[in-house]
């Protein structure tokens, strides 16, 4: 079920809002399991077995590693459930990719697992979730978690089963014990209006803009990407960029919003990415909970930069190919993280202290790889191959001209870009002191988004894919 | 005032009053309570398709998702306001947003209306080349007896009304190359000039697709200047016009500025008779009445009055000599009633609703000529065009 669906916001979050507020307090982690669980099966059942052995597994070891005082039982355990829980995310996410490798490199002809075509529902996400627990159990960072219902209610949560955000369980922890105050009305408050701008983001902004890009791909009315101009794939590259941003911050925010809610405060996944002065700032800034996962569970644990310089590249190395390769079991995404290795050990051994200096032209540079990254990103769509949209992007030649998308988008573009800078964010600050404003803005925000949301006929969040 | 004093305080006035959390709370609960009792539709006019229903629970449809997917569909379909939530979706698009498309459908000058046809697809590329064949071939076997008619697209005769730089498709060239081929074995009637020429006038809707009862007279002039016929005469009839028709374009772009068309129409008594179609050239009778259906000029769908829609087989009496048959998509529908100032007998087939071939019912039925009548549109992705070239299914059963 998507947050942007009229069922979910007009029939199961309000039910599951108002029961998650009426039972008492010991019975709020209940309640949200089976909410979570009701969730979950929206996308069928089939998948529900893997998530409780996975949850089962980790919960063992948890209590395993924190009781014992045998470092080998701690760490057989540790690596049991990571290696589990691995295995179960390569399995369903890369298998079909491996068959078509080797089948490509040996011409075995092994068939594909058609059961693997749907990935299980929000593995990418829950399998990081279970690993980042089971990770910070064993290094002290976090006490195991003795109930297993809160254990499940963590991993299954509803908010975040779909696409993230990936937050620890040393972060949910507090107020997954608080049996009393665990809601307030500040809380709800500020969870609700960034529900809400969330939920703009994503069906006012990110799905108008990406047509554009379709409009340019699409294989049944697109004009084809061969017969575009220059300008208009640029144009077309840089809506998919803010479309992308849109979908996922929104969505993000979506999330947050509803854990706010619900009394959860969760970090940001996004902070504004496309104002970066530097690739570096900008992973810093761009799905911020997935970097920190890469950079606390296998960048770090490799060495770090605590090992020389060799090692400290080869240790990027790994982080940005496993990064390309979690996006999705596709050789763009893999070029595509190798893409973002190569620039950040490039600024990390001596454009920093240049970038660092200028003013202007860190951002350009910044948004100029980041929007050609973005083309790498979706080079594995039907109606875009990475080598025609480089030769469109970079050899210029004519073609459809840009002429009606300028008109036809630019008001929603220009949109787009102000909202990727704090100016929304300053201006809704500014109106704290006038309430009725207030008011008017945020009714007529969500009156806005119900109207999208019903215009549309629903379309999916980019990331769930992944 | 009373800000100076708060700010003095270092609090924070309004923003934390939790009004906001009522607002949404008042919102989001309020409208779902409203939407549970409010009346749930068999069908949405203004979209003309029929609307989910509740999706009855099984122990399957359970488990594997499926009526959970339902059930949302259910809920969209149902939502209270549906067509106000729409309305406004489209008018933000077009006032604040200055968009000049909806729903692949392009919002052109002066209230104007256009299919979105920015490239042929492959898949009609492909179409397009097998109903040439099947024109073509059909054409050769009974030489001498076949019109060809293909429409042009109103963005073909008002390029000029399409939104700024919008980058169609090039239907222009798409068309010459067409009537070049079909001309080696049949006539063709090109209405590109004589339209462009004639433009001032209404032949087109701008909110739906089709043409105006006017253009399919204007191509009917010419369709008897080719044939040496004498014009139905307009003068000697009183035409009907029915105001405030919105068509299909509108009802996909739901465009707030919308200007109506009006639809006109010359009433007739000449019997129209509606075929079951059993077998092939086996018909029985199914309903017997006039060309136009009065009734659905009261409905949504006007455009459905001629010939009473789209049906596989019918035949018309008409006040002329001989006989004609018209292969045809819904474009031909307001053109008909012309042909009986000049034809006996007027005999009717949309194959989209016919699975047979054409050559044993012209050869039973004894039609002296054939018209096959088709908008450019249609004629590119139709996939039933190729029955006209379809081999009997009778000599087996004979021989």
């Amino acid at each position: 079920m998507l947050f942007n669906s009229v069922v979910f916001l007009f029939c199961f979050m309000p039910l599951a809002l108002g029961l998650y507020y009426l039972v008492p307090g010991r019975a709020k982690n209940a309640v949200l399991l089976l909410e979570s669980i009701l969730f979950y099966c929206w996308g069928g059942i089939t998948w529900l077995p893997l998530i409780f052995a996975l949850i089962a597994v980790n919960y063992i070891a948890g209590l395993l590693i924190q009781k014992s005082r045998a470092p080998g039982v701690r760490r057989a355990a540790l690596i049991a459930a990571v290696v589990l829980s691995a295995a179960a995310l390569v399995f369903f996410k890369y298998t079909n990719f491996l068959i078509d490798t080797i089948n490509q490199i040996s011409g075995a002809g092994l068939s594909s697992l058609s059961f693997l075509d749907v990935l299980p529902l929000g593995i990418s996400y829950y399998s990081f979730k279970l690993i980042s627990y089971i990770a910070d159990v064993y290094t002290h960072k976090s006490e195991a978690e003795r109930n297993p219902v809160t254990f499940a209610t963590y991993v299954i949560l509803y908010p975040q089963l779909i696409v993230g955000p990936i937050v620890r369980y040393r972060e949910l922890a507090p107020a997954l014990h608080k049996t009393s105050g665990r809601c307030s009305l500040r809380m709800f408050e500020d969870g609700a209006v960034m529900f809400v701008f969330g939920l703009a983001k994503k069906v006012i902004l990110a799905d108008s803009i990406g047509a554009l890009w379709q409009d340019i791909i699409s294989a049944t009315d697109g004009i084809g990407l061969a017969n575009a101009s220059t300008p208009l794939v640029w144009l077309g590259v840089l809506a998919y960029s803010l479309q992308l941003y849109f979908d996922f911050a929104g969505y993000s925010e979506m999330s947050n919003g509803l854990s706010l809610m619900m009394g959860f405060e969760c970090p940001a996944n996004f902070n504004l990415p496309y104002i970066s002065a530097s690739i570096t700032e900008f992973w810093r800034r761009w799905h911020i909970t997935l970097s920190q996962w890469f950079r606390d569970y296998i960048y770090i644990p490799l060495g770090g930069n605590r090992r020389g310089a060799a090692r400290q590249i080869l240790n990027m190395l790994a982080v940005w190919a496993l990064t390309g390769l979690w996006h999705g079991a596709n050789w763009n995404f893999i070029c595509w993280g190798l893409y973002y290795f190569i620039l950040l050990v490039i600024e990390k051994n001596f454009l920093l202290k240049h970038l660092k200096k200028g003013r202007i032209w860190p951002h350009i540079y910044t948004l100029f790889f980041v929007v050609l990254g973005w083309g790498i990103f979706t080079a594995n769509a039907a109606g875009a191959p990475l080598g025609l949209l480089m030769n469109r992007m970079f050899i210029p030649q004519g073609g459809v001209s840009a002429l009606y998308f300028v008109r036809n988008y630019g008001v929603l573009l220009v949109l787009g870009c102000l909202c990727s800078t704090p100016l929304p964010s300053w201006l809704w600050n500014k109106t704290k002191r006038i309430l009725p404003l207030r008011l008017v803005i945020f009714a007529a925000v969500s009156v806005l988004c119900v109207a999208f949301v019903v215009g549309a006929t629903g379309s999916a969040a980019l990331y769930a894919d992944f | 005032m009373s800000r100076y004093i708060h700010r003095k305080a270092g609090r924070e006035p309004g923003a934390r009053s939790g009004s906001l959390a009522v607002l949404f709370i008042l919102m989001v609960a309020g409208f779902s309570i409203l939407n549970l009792f409010w009346p749930k539709r068999e069908m949405s006019d203004l979209e003309t398709r029929k609307l989910a229903q509740l999706p009855a629970p099984s122990a399957k449809t359970l488990l594997d998702g499926s009526w959970f997917q339902d059930f949302g569909t259910y809920m969209q379909d149902q939502i209270a306001f549906r067509d106000g939530w729409i309305d406004l979706e489209s008018g933000f698009n077009s006032l604040a947003l200055a968009k000049v498309e909806e729903s692949d459908i392009l919002l052109g000058k002066d209230g104007w209306m256009f299919t979105k046809l920015f490239d042929i697809p492959a898949s009609s590329q492909t179409q397009l080349d097998k109903n040439l064949d099947a024109v073509i071939n059909f054409a050769s076997r009974h030489p001498g007896k076949v019109t060809f008619l293909l429409a042009p697209s109103a963005s073909v005769i008002y390029p000029e009304m399409l939104p700024l730089g919008a980058p169609m498709a090039d239907e222009n060239a798409m068309l010459d190359d067409i009537f070049a081929q079909v001309s080696a074995a049949a006539d063709v009637i090109d209405l590109r000039e004589v339209f462009t020429q004639e433009k001032d006038r209404y032949l087109y809707y701008k909110t739906d697709h089709h043409w105006t009862t006017e253009g399919a007279y204007l191509a009917y002039e010419q369709f008897c200047a080719l044939k040496g016929l004498t014009p139905f005469d307009l003068a000697s009839h009183e035409a009907v016009a029915v105001p405030d028709f919105y068509g299909t374009h509108y009802s996909a772009a739901r465009r707030w500025d919308v200007q109506p068309d009006t639809i006109t129409y010359y009433p007739l008594d000449n019997p129209m008779t509606i075929y079951d179609i059993n077998g092939e050239t086996q018909y029985t009778e199914r309903v017997t009445e006039k060309m136009v259906n009065t009734e659905k000029l009261k409905t949504r769908d006007k455009y459905a009055a001629f010939l009473d829609g789209n049906n596989g087989y019918s035949v018309i009496e008409g006040n002329g000599e001989g006989s004609i048959l018209v292969v045809k998509d819904s474009y031909a529908n307001c053109f008909v009633p012309f042909l009986t100032a000049n034809y006996a007998k007027i005999g009717v087939v949309d194959l989209r609703n016919f699975s047979y071939g054409l050559d044993t019912t012209i050869e039973s039925e004894g039609y002296d000529e054939v018209l096959v009548l088709y908008n450019f549109q249609t004629f590119i992705s139709d996939k039933r065009v190729v029955y006209l070239d379809r081999p009997t299914t009778l000599t087996t059963e004979e021989g």
